[in-house]
């Protein structure tokens, strides 16, 4: 990973409500976290499966279009996904109201 | 048959269209589809047919996306879901027993 993505990450981190950072491949290995393993591997593999399914539907949908970014609120947590060519970016933040 | 599932508020036929007047008044919003409790569509601004094919897959996601929460998190709840593509935007809001799908135009551009 280059050292530019390292400086983003470490800026993201920084950041008042991020919880956690996911950087996860194509095949929902998680490649770094800031989270503990167990959430880690959970996460990645929820959203790597529906990283997939969104790209397919957007590609459906509009065979011109493209699935760039995902964002789930939930009552706890607030999980943003940034899909990339080989890998896919995740930041979880609690919500701020 | 599951009775210990929390009872959801109903939603009268004046709140749903209450809601889907407000929603599509708003400016950047091209369309609205309101589906009910079994993801059908009851109103919308689309034809009958595109709302069919439109809520499907999405309401897929969703259901992918609250059983995935539910183990991470049995306690969490979803409450809004946005999917940002190049071109637009396409909010999933759960309220009680009625989903909202706006597609609304994308903001800013981004370059790849």
């Amino acid at each position: 990973m280059s050292a530019e993505v390292e400086e983003l990450l470490k800026r993201f981190q920084s950041m008042k409500n991020v919880t956690g950072i996911v950087v996860v491949d194509n095949d929902g290995i998680p490649i770094k976290t800031t989270l503990d393993y167990t959430l880690t591997l959970h996460y990645a593999a929820l959203m790597q499966t529906v990283r997939e399914k969104a790209r397919q539907v957007v590609l459906d949908l509009d065979a011109t279009n493209e699935f760039t970014f995902l964002r789930l609120r939930t009552e706890q947590n607030e999980v943003m996904l940034c899909p990339q060519e080989d890998y896919f970016i995740m930041v979880i933040q609690s919500p701020c109201d | 048959m599951f009775p210990d599932l929390p009872q959801k508020p109903p939603r009268t036929l004046r709140y749903v269209e209450k809601a889907f007047d407000l929603v599509k008044s708003k400016k950047h919003v091209r369309d609205v589809v309101i589906l009910n409790e079994s993801g059908h569509p009851v109103m919308s601004t689309m034809d009958r047919e595109d709302a069919v094919q439109f809520s499907g897959p999405f309401q897929a996601i969703r259901g992918r996306l609250e059983r995935g929460m539910s183990k991470i998190d049995p306690t969490d709840e979803l409450l809004m879901l946005r999917i940002r593509t190049r071109t637009n935007e396409v909010l999933l809001v759960p309220d009680s027993k009625i989903t909202l799908l706006v597609v609304q135009n994308a903001h800013d551009y981004f370059e790849k």
